[in-house]
């Protein structure tokens, strides 16, 4: 029968087929393994025992990034770009000190008030437009002005005057002392852009950023890549090293770590914890991490009655488990903590705590009059860890009698919901900042703008306006365990702690280190063939 | 013919009418705005306040609804809140992706269905008709997010034969442009051809009992003639209905292989689109996804007077 024939010719011809196009495919694309572009710039390796220079450095983010305007970000991602291609007028150390940006030298009068800036002197924009005073005061009245409803504009609230007496002096009046204010320049309001592009660009300014940092914007493909090229104009001549990067969005995390071993980036800005075990396993492959400036907590909603009974909160504060919280989540590397200040910056106190009991948490509840527990609605983000953080919680609350409901939405929702007060309890992080007011005074002072719970007690308003007014850091540190004691009292958050910043690179990745700002700094990093 | 074509591509215009209003009006009854997304962490009442003044979404639904009516009707189609990109330059850079992917999984899809199809109808109940049975079973049984992931381990992290992830644009290399493809590829066309398999086999099947087939059995006709020039052309059409149905579907992304491989497609850009509340992007997205829809179904149509002589359009 002619049957068997067919049948062997008939899958013969596609099989074949298939077989010559993979082959042609794989011939004709370079190997599977780093698609690195060649090295330029070694030729500089006449600087001899210099570690190497030049190179493409490929990072993968979690996320692609929302603006590319200083003035108009909110988001952490759009920072972990900023610092390389805009300066900041004082720039921090990986340790969390502030030091010398593009202000060389402070000065600040006695009231506090005053605030004197000798700028950096010689250094240009991208556009060639020099910096100076004026260029600060330029980007300054952008976000002040009230037309461009600038989410940065409350870092300058309280500035009264600008004036520059000479080009690269700048002159400062605030309506009263604040001592975070060097901190805030130090983050997004200390980025200057050039003067020049924003007038020619007008509201199209962040597609064509233009700062003075070591790296130069080239081009952005949404959700694609991102690419910065050396400024070969940088005023630290020593600087950047590197001839180019480019930022990938990789959504999925699990495939971070993919992507590193299989070649698509050299580095990542974060992987899900549960991931480190493998990277300890994995040669080739170097991990960094730090605690960062920011803390995770649950809030409660202050205007519904039922969470206006202090016995209820403190039942609550009792009831959740830190250390299972580090275990099951974070696989150990979360700081369990007990309120606004991390262990990473100076304010932390290690004789705040809350102990984790049960039996203390029932014994509130009987305060409370509600000895068989209650229950409540708790806001939630729709993402796969904060969903499992969220059970986590619920059945810790479950242990002391406490029923948990969880709504999930995602983060536009959420947000409309706790500013409107419509929630009973929601949860979340604050990424962190520098100086421990900025972890603080705007979530716990009352009616303060991100005190969706409504907190207030005139106590802690008066404290917190001292600390940021206060000239030493040792007295403000003194206040700020007030404030943390008192809250442990009114337990209007239940603080869980902070977290770790992770960061996993290529072992040909040299110069990076991580900072507890979860910002990449690429300036003095390099690459090996 | 012609003026059948016209009365369909004019017909796009009430749909696309209640496509906006339908769009519009689900997206603003969704809690959340482009201002709470953009303020993320930083949002307070007032700054909230200032930015919907700013993007005019203080204004009554049924004024912001017009304006943008209006812009649309003079093809400005708005830019993207995020990042500021006109969302026509956006969408152009998305169609290449979502497009080659569509093809590539579509003709693999394919290249797996036919002979399956075909083998299973000529030998029902055989070795091969098993197999085929079980593939389709797991082609569509079998969850995207999952074999992707698999694939990426075994391919590309425990032997690095394949990239895990990356979008090479064609004009960077054809070759490295496909070698980022093919486990994407792959798992788009698992779904399809299991349909595609199974509705062929059943087709066949129809049309090898008929009594036109036993005739040309009877004149000597070779096996293969029979099957292929005969049964399969007739077998064929309600397969193209389903491949037209599934491009369009494709057409308009498929997001978890997507944002899984990071390959930068309409599918993330919708989803992207949503979860933002960028209006301006997903609405200009929705009507593209529209009228691609529309233009595939009315390509399938025609197509099927060319290959069937007994339907003709008036």
């Amino acid at each position: 029968m002619n049957k068997r024939v067919d049948f062997k010719k008939r899958a013969l011809i596609p099989a074949l087929t298939a077989s010559i196009l993979v082959a042609m495919v794989s011939a004709c694309s370079n190997t599977a393994a780093p698609s690195t572009s060649a090295p330029q710039g070694s030729a500089s390796s006449a600087a001899a025992a210099e570690s190497p220079s030049g190179g493409k450095l490929r990072v993968g983010i979690v996320t692609d990034f929302g603006t590319l305007d200083p003035a108009k970000s909110t988001l952490l991602i759009d920072e972990e770009l900023y610092n390389n291609i805009y300066d900041d007028l004082i720039m921090v150390t990986p340790d969390g000190k502030l030091v010398p940006g593009l202000a060389a030298k402070w000065n600040i009068s006695d009231d506090g008030k005053t605030y004197t800036f000798e700028l950096r002197q010689g250094v240009k924009f991208h556009d060639g437009t020099d910096f100076n005073a004026q260029a600060v005061i330029d980007n300054w009245n952008w976000i002040m002005d009230k037309a461009n409803a600038s989410p940065r504009s409350s870092d300058l609230v309280l500035v009264q005057e600008l004036s520059a007496p000479d080009p690269y002096t700048l002159v400062v009046k605030l309506k009263t002392p604040f001592t975070p204010f060097l901190a805030t320049l130090s983050d997004r309001t200390g980025l200057i852009s050039s003067p020049t592009a924003r007038k020619k660009y007008g509201d199209q300014y962040d597609m064509h950023p233009v700062g003075t940092g070591p790296f130069e914007f080239v081009e952005w493909n949404k959700n694609d890549h991102l690419t910065i090229k050396k400024n070969p104009n940088y005023w630290n001549k020593d600087y950047p090293k590197l001839d180019e990067i480019e930022f990938k969005p990789i959504i999925n995390q699990s495939q971070k770590l993919n992507a590193l071993i299989s070649g698509q980036v050299d580095l990542v800005d974060s992987i899900p914890f549960q991931d480190i075990p493998k990277v300890e396993k994995t040669k080739g492959l170097k991990l960094g991490s730090r605690t960062s400036f920011g803390y995770s907590r649950i809030y409660m909603n202050l205007t519904k009655p039922m969470f206006q009974d202090v016995h209820i909160r403190r039942a609550m504060n009792y009831a959740i488990n830190r250390d299972e919280i580090n275990q099951i989540i974070y696989f150990g590397k979360f700081v369990p903590g007990y309120s606004f200040f991390s262990t990473a910056g100076w304010a932390n106190d290690p004789a705040i705590k809350v102990p984790y009991s049960i039996d203390k948490a029932k014994e509130e509840l009987k305060l409370a009059g509600k000895p068989d527990g209650f229950s409540f609605t708790y806001l939630s983000a729709n993402d796969p860890q904060s969903m499992q953080l969220s059970q986590l919680y619920q059945s810790q609350f479950a242990k002391a009698g406490i029923t948990m409901k969880i709504e999930a939405l995602d983060s536009s929702a959420i947000t409309k919901r706790t500013i409107a007060g419509d929630f009973e309890v929601a949860g979340g992080g604050w990424s962190g900042m520098i100086d421990p007011d900025q972890n603080s005074y705007a979530f716990a002072v009352t009616d303060a703008p991100f005190n969706r719970g409504k907190y207030s007690n005139p106590e802690v308003d008066k404290l917190l306006q001292q600390a940021r007014e206060l000239e030493s850091n040792d007295e403000r540190k003194k206040i700020y365990s007030q404030v943390s004691s008192i809250l442990i009292e009114d337990a209007p958050f239940i603080f869980t702690g902070y977290q770790p910043v992770v960061d996993v690179w290529n072992e040909k990745v040299q110069g990076f280190e991580v900072y507890p700002d979860q910002l990449l700094r690429f300036y003095k990093t390099t690459i090996s063939k | 013919m012609v003026s059948y074509i016209s009365r369909r591509l004019l017909s796009f215009i009430p749909v696309a009418l209640i496509l906006i209003i339908f769009t519009f009006s689900l997206i603003h009854l969704t809690p959340g705005n482009p201002a709470y997304t953009i303020l993320g962490q930083e949002a307070s009442e007032e700054n909230v306040k200032l930015l919907e003044a700013k993007l005019g979404l203080d204004q009554p639904l049924t004024v912001q609804f017009f304006r943008y009516l209006a812009k649309t009707l003079h093809g400005d189609f708005g830019n993207s809140l995020f990042g500021g990109q006109p969302v026509l330059d956006l969408i152009a850079t998305r169609i290449p992706v979502t497009l080659e992917l569509a093809l590539l999984a579509i003709l693999l899809s394919l290249c797996i269905a036919l002979p399956l199809g075909i083998l299973s109808a000529k030998r029902p109940n055989s070795w091969i008709d098993h197999f085929s049975r079980l593939l389709a079973l797991a082609g569509a049984a079998v969850p995207t997010f999952w074999l992707s992931l698999i694939l990426v381990f075994l391919l590309s992290v425990t032997v690095q034969w394949l990239p895990s992830l990356g979008w090479v644009p064609l004009s960077e290399g054809v070759g490295d442009n496909l070698i980022h493809l093919i486990i994407p590829v792959f798992v788009l066309s698992l779904p399809l051809s299991a349909m595609e398999s199974r509705m062929l086999r059943g087709e066949m099947l129809e049309v090898l009992n008929q009594v036109y087939i036993q005739v040309a059995r009877a004149k000597g006709l070779r096996q293969r003639v029979v099957l292929l020039r005969h049964a399969l052309r007739n077998a064929v059409l309600p397969v193209i209905t389903i491949i037209g149905l599934q491009m369009g579907t494709l057409l308009g992304g498929a997001v978890i292989v997507e944002s899984i491989f990071s390959l930068p497609g309409m599918g993330q850009l919708v989803f992207d689109s949503i979860v933002q509340r960028d209006y301006s992007v997903l609405n200009g997205c929705v009507l593209f996804m529209g009228g691609t829809i529309l233009l595939t179904n009315l390509a399938v149509d025609v197509l099927y007077a060319f290959l069937d002589p007994r339907i003709r359009y008036s």
